[in-house]
């Protein structure tokens, strides 16, 4: 294998096709996931207007039974494993290393591995589609409608084994956002320095390391039954399918606040930029989002209330899942606090981050009312589950994403979205989103089963489903228009500036769009909110320090090179888990192919493992490509920048606030413990960026 | 010792200070030691469901022989006791030693392995197998996976062997040797876990399901083991 | 390289306490070995905590030792035993749910279990129930026709073979194929156990099968609803749960079965 390293060389350059498909730099990867998941969101997208569609008018022709089940039952494995969680990876790629003062993430091939196997699962997922086989059993797959005399196609098949590759992939993102997270911050990002979105970042990814595993058990048990005759989930072998509910469950709760966390974390940052206020109870914030994320292994049980646990076990979980309210509505009341008293700049990922806040408590509202398991029995698989689902992940998680979108889209293009379309495309949501899912609980509480293919006009449920389906054509609308911004905005010339909020993260004191090393030199963080304290220090001081630090000729700094190895080792990967669709039936080698792809990661790991370093700089740093401290070369780094005005150093502003008498580290306008204004002698203009 | 020199100029661990002191690498493996603490914990915790609920035999005490697993048992453990000489050469820099120490880790490690085959054809021989009752799927669902680590554990070690014979192998390297050690001490804790429950506690279970002697006998189980 | 082993002896036990620490490993597990010797004590439940807590202590051992958590950043320690704590509460509550659950669920499942329908290739085989006592028809014809509990008297005619193959599967849903047994949802009165309330009421289907789609026979009418079950639905046919009958459920069936079929269902007038 080393000769085979050591004849390849390892790709170079900076454009083209190739570039893209063995880059490891974090902003590209993230760019990837960004757009692949985008072209997921438009698939799901179609498949629930098919479902609206259907739904729209009693007694529906339109799509046969099976046809609907395929098509729900994708709708939302699509719409959380392959859209939501990869958006979020999308942000976790491009801003975390940003705002924490790195080149790069800690093991960047890894991170490259990571897209390409969500790729490749995606693409295994939807390839059901391709043979007719497409899984049926809903996102959640109970037992033993799974097993293989009642869906005999190999639609679980696909599903179980997407799910596997994905799984792969969450975790390997996962363990590198952890080190990078732990172990990459810039000198003086303490942990309580952190932004909320990388303490959001860091919350979720343990979840996913802890919580994958779970469902990689469940999944496999599920394949075995299928496939190999294993009783897990067999009634008739003694198997228990509550089994598999309590496994889905344990792994699918946290998974929960896996996918709100991250859009939590973005709201957090949006709401104080365009408040111009630090965060209300920064440290109360982080708390809660940590005791959240401890406290979603306590309540999985929640989603079984009607399975007849036993009063024991459903009041446990009856209390703990109420109790869990409260960390989240601490998080809420301190948005509010954020903006009470702040000046609000309505731009659109403000309003989006409203949004999310506002449509985010009625979802949390009607969780609450399942949480009463009296109730939930009224509500269990009704429509009003639905709305209640739409409402955190759709208005919570996806305006949260929007809200990124629009908050980050200037540092990663220089070019600000077109405000007006912004807007339209926000209000096109905001009024969709309400009147495509706000109808449901009615239908639900009026007893329409969710999952139903069509319905009976006698039941009375016409009208609402009507407006239903006439609200997902608000959001299709809402779409276009989101898509026509983007196509717009990224054909202007670059109009955004480096800063163009007046941003408090470290992201923003750099060039837009950053250069491929982000950091020439990398920065000593000097609070929470660290380039709002420069920015204050420096207008108190009379000087501008709105200049990004200047562009340094790249192959100066020492970054990780690209490689065509992670995509190799992520081929291996797809092989592996798509041979097991293949069943010989022979005696002893039933399923051939994934020994191929074994093989094929196996070359892929050891040619990784030994891949030389790129020519220019192969000066015999061995182990270079592991790419870890890429962030730590300031004798190389600072010796090619030029020298900035040393504002870094030495004045640290100490004021007490008006209001509460807290001591204050830096200069803000408004006191980050009670909001009060602070009257700062120091700080007469402030800087509106 | 030539290629050292021509190696690097540091050891990777000092090479680039972190936030926390730690090496980007070691705590990469930590976190996945820690998530596969799931993995197996739920693979346990099925067979622990599924304890005493199997509706047909050959039950546990039929069929488990604990004498034979006692021996691979002390097998891997004097596994992990190479492996910890292994890497101690390798941070003293006795080359001989270090392929000498890795190879015999992998050595017991594949003795380990054979030791389970041995037993997975016994038992299939006696008419257990993976789809017979929930003891066989249990059984060899957590035992195989175990074994697939194990094995996953063996090329690991080869290939570092490999390497170490080319030379490549020594102090400043000391920390490729320390994650296969993680790794393979992780594998052999899980075995004193699994041994703990399927062998020496489940491995004289009776009985056909609905056997009502079985429940309190779990319940006390279960508190005793807290 | 001279001073490395000197940086790493203060963070790894000495050859001496790896030698004690293996012999001690030894040692506990020979104990383990030692409890469980003794017949009467094998599976006894006061093992289970002395065993518990000897594989506890090998477990620290080696973590600590061989794993040198001991000698190591804090944080690794908390890494690592944070996920060990959450997989053994994973444990925990999963053996606790299932156990706290009185009435068992089990007991209850046992009691109310329906009939292994399918063929299972593994499972099935050594579960399934004796067949249910139904007529079958033999080789040398006419006799079992005369054990059904026929619906009216017009039952025994030439094609009463294949009537009785066709109530075979619609109760048990096991002809030369698989299918869901019609029963579960169909009613036809004075047919035991055909008492289904979620599909339309079979009784009569056999004197109103011709008159349910202009043009189309009830031999016809009947097939197309036994294979392609929602592809045509009659005015006036009442469901209580609309669009349940998937053609999944009937895909199993023969041509033969399906013919049997028919006859039994024109037979019901």
């Amino acid at each position: 294998m080393a000769t085979l390293t050591d004849v390849i060389d390892r790709p170079s350059g900076e454009s083209g096709l190739w570039s893209w498909i063995t880059t490891v730099d974090h902003k590209r990867i993230g760019v990837l996931y960004g757009v692949t998941a985008f072209i997921f969101l438009l698939l799901g997208g179609i498949e629930a207007g098919i479902i609206r569609l259907q739904l729209s008018v009693p007694d529906s022709t339109l799509v046969s039974a099976d046809t609907f089940n395929q098509m729900f039952t994708m709708h939302g494995t699509t719409m959380i494993f392959l859209v939501i969680m990869p958006l979020s990876a999308s942000f976790f790629n491009f801003v975390i290393p940003l705002a924490i003062g790195a080149r790069d993430v800690a093991f960047p091939r890894l991170n490259a591995f990571s897209y390409w196997v969500f790729l490749f699962g995606g693409l295994l997922l939807n390839a059901s589609f391709l043979t007719n086989q497409a899984p049926d059993a809903g996102w959640f797959s109970y037992a033993n409608l799974t097993e293989k005399p009642f869906s005999a196609n190999q639609g679980l098949d696909y599903w179980a084994l997407g799910l596997q590759v994905l799984g792969v992939s969450s975790l390997a993102a996962a363990f590198n956002f952890i080190v990078t997270i732990v172990n990459m911050r810039a000198p003086g990002m303490s942990l309580m320095r952190m932004p909320l979105f990388v303490w959001m970042t860091l919350v979720t990814s343990i979840l996913l390391v802890l919580a994958f595993p779970v469902i990689t058990v469940g999944l496999i048990e599920l394949t075995f039954d299928r496939n190999f005759g294993t009783n897990f989930f067999v009634p008739e072998g003694g198997g228990d399918p509550i089994l598999w509910q309590h496994l889905f469950w344990v792994f699918g709760h946290p998974e929960v606040y896996i996918l709100i966390l991250p859009a939590m974390g973005i709201v957090s940052e949006v709401l104080p930029t365009f408040s111009r206020k630090p965060l209300f109870g920064y440290p109360v914030v982080v708390f809660s989002g940590v005791v959240i994320g401890i406290m979603g292994w306590a309540v999985w049980s929640h989603h079984m209330f009607t399975v007849g646990l036993g009063p024991v076990a459903v009041t446990v979980f009856m209390i703990t899942t109420m109790l869990i309210a409260v960390p989240t509505g601490v998080k809420i009341f301190n948005w509010i606090g954020t903006l009470w008293g702040g000046q609000i700049d309505l731009k659109t990922a403000m309003l989006f981050a409203l949004g999310f806040v506002a449509l985010f408590i009625v979802g949390g509202l009607s969780g609450v009312s399942h949480a009463v398991a009296p109730s939930d029995n009224q509500q269990q698989d009704t429509y009003y589950i639905v709305a209640h689902i739409h409402y955190v992940l759709f208005g919570g998680a996806l305006f949260g994403i929007f809200a990124g979108v629009y908050y980050w889209f200037p540092k990663l293009t220089g070019k600000l979205f077109h405000e007006g379309l912004g807007k339209l495309h926000f209000w096109l949501y905001f009024i969709g989103m309400n009147v495509t899912f706000f109808p449901m609980h009615y239908l639900g509480l009026n007893g329409m089963p969710r999952r139903i293919y069509t319905y009976a006009s006698e039941f009375g449920w016409d009208g609402l489903n009507l407006l239903a389906s006439l609200g997902y054509l608000v959001l299709f609308v809402g779409t276009l228009i989101f898509m026509v911004n983007i196509l717009i905005s990224l054909r202007k010339e670059p109009d955004a500036g480096h800063d163009p909020w007046d941003a408090p993260g470290l992201e923003w004191s750099i060039a837009s769009p950053p250069p491929s090393y982000n950091f020439a030199k990398i920065p000593e963080v000097e609070g929470l909110d660290h380039y709002w304290i420069v920015k204050r220090r420096a207008a108190a001081e009379g000087r501008p320090v709105t200049e990004p630090e200047a562009y340094v000729d790249p192959s100066t700094i020492h970054m990780p090179d690209p490689s065509y190895w992670p995509l190799v080792t992520a081929i291996g990967v797809l092989v592996l888990a798509a041979g097991m669709l293949f069943d010989t039936g022979w005696d002893y080698i039933r399923f051939p192919i994934p020994f191929i792809g074994g093989i094929i990661c196996f070359i892929g790991i050891i040619a990784w493992a030994n891949e030389p370093p790129a020519k220019e700089h192969a000066g015999g740093d061995h182990h270079a490509e592991d790419g870890h401290g890429m962030a730590h070369h300031p004798a190389t780094a600072t010796a090619a920048v030029m020298e900035r005005p040393a504002g870094a150093a030495g004045v640290t502003v100490r004021l007490l606030c008006s209001n509460c008498g807290n001591q204050l580290s830096s200069s803000f306008r408004f006191c980050p413990y009670c909001g009060g204004a602070v009257e700062s002698p120091a700080d007469p203009d402030h800087q509106e960026g | 010792m030539a290629h050292h020199t021509e190696i690097s100029h540091h050891a990777p661990e000092e090479e680039h200070p972190t936030t926390t002191g730690i090496n980007n690498r070691k705590l990469l493996m930590w976190v996945f030691l820690s998530s596969d603490c799931l993995f197996f914990g739920s693979l346990i915790a099925t067979y622990m469901v599924y304890r005493g609920q199997s509706l047909v035999g050959p039950y546990p005490v039929d069929i488990i022989d604990v004498p034979i697993t006692t021996i691979s048992t002390f097998v891997l453990l004097c596994s992990s006791f190479a492996m910890v000489r292994a890497l101690a050469a390798t941070n003293e820099d006795r080359q001989g030693a270090i392929i000498f120490w890795l190879l015999m880790t992998a050595f017991l490690g594949a003795i380990f392995i054979g030791f389970q085959v041995y037993e997975f054809n016994l038992f299939k021989t006696e008419g257990l197998r993976i789809d017979t009752n929930l003891f066989g799927t249990t059984f060899f669902t957590l035992t195989g996976f175990h074994g697939a680590h194990v094995t996953l554990g063996i090329v690991w070690l080869l290939g570092l062997a490999w390497v170490a014979k080319k030379g490549r192998v020594g102090p400043k390297t000391a920390l490729d040797v320390e994650l296969a050690g993680l790794y393979w001490h992780f594998v052999d804790i899980v075995w004193i876990v699994i041994f703990t429950l399927l062998y020496l506690i489940g491995g004289f279970d009776t009985g056909p399901a609905g056997d009502p002697s079985l429940v309190p006998h779990s319940i006390t189980g279960f508190l005793g083991l807290i | 390289m001279s001073s490395d082993p000197g940086v790493h002896e203060s963070r790894h036990p000495t050859l001496k306490q790896y030698v004690g620490i293996a012999i001690f490993l030894f040692v506990v597990t020979l104990i383990e070995f030692v409890i469980i010797l003794p017949v009467d004590f094998r599976g006894a439940g006061w093992t289970i905590a002395p065993l518990a807590i000897l594989s506890a202590i090998k477990f620290a051992a080696v973590i600590f030792f061989y794993m040198h958590l001991k000698f190591d950043n804090r944080l690794l320690t908390w890494v690592f035993l944070g996920g060990l704590a959450l997989g053994f509460a994973v444990v925990f509550a999963l053996v606790a749910l299932f156990l706290s659950w009185t009435p068992s669920p089990r007991s209850y499942a046992a009691e109310h279990a329906q009939p292994c329908t399918f063929d299972h290739e593994y499972v099935c085989a050594q579960y399934k129930p004796a067949p249910t006592p139904l007529p079958t028809p033999t080789p040398e014809g006419g006799a079992a026709p005369t054990q059904v509990p026929a619906p009216d008297d017009a039952s025994v005619n030439d094609s009463g073979e294949l009537v009785a193959v066709g109530q075979q599967i619609f109760l048990t849903g096991q002809g030369e194929g698989t299918a869901t047994g019609c029963y579960t949802c169909h009613t036809i009165a004075g047919l035991e156990g055909a008492a289904g309330l979620l599909g339309p009421d079979l009784t009569n289907i056999g004197a109103e099968a011709g008159n349910r789609q202009p043009g189309v026979t009830a031999d016809d009418y009947l097939r197309q609803s036994i294979t392609e079950p929602e592809g045509f639905v009659a005015e006036g046919v009442e469901r209580a749960v609309p669009g349940l009958m998937l053609m999944a459920l009937t895909s199993g069936l023969t041509e033969n079965d399906v013919d049997a079929l028919v006859a039994f269902l024109k037979e019901q007038q």
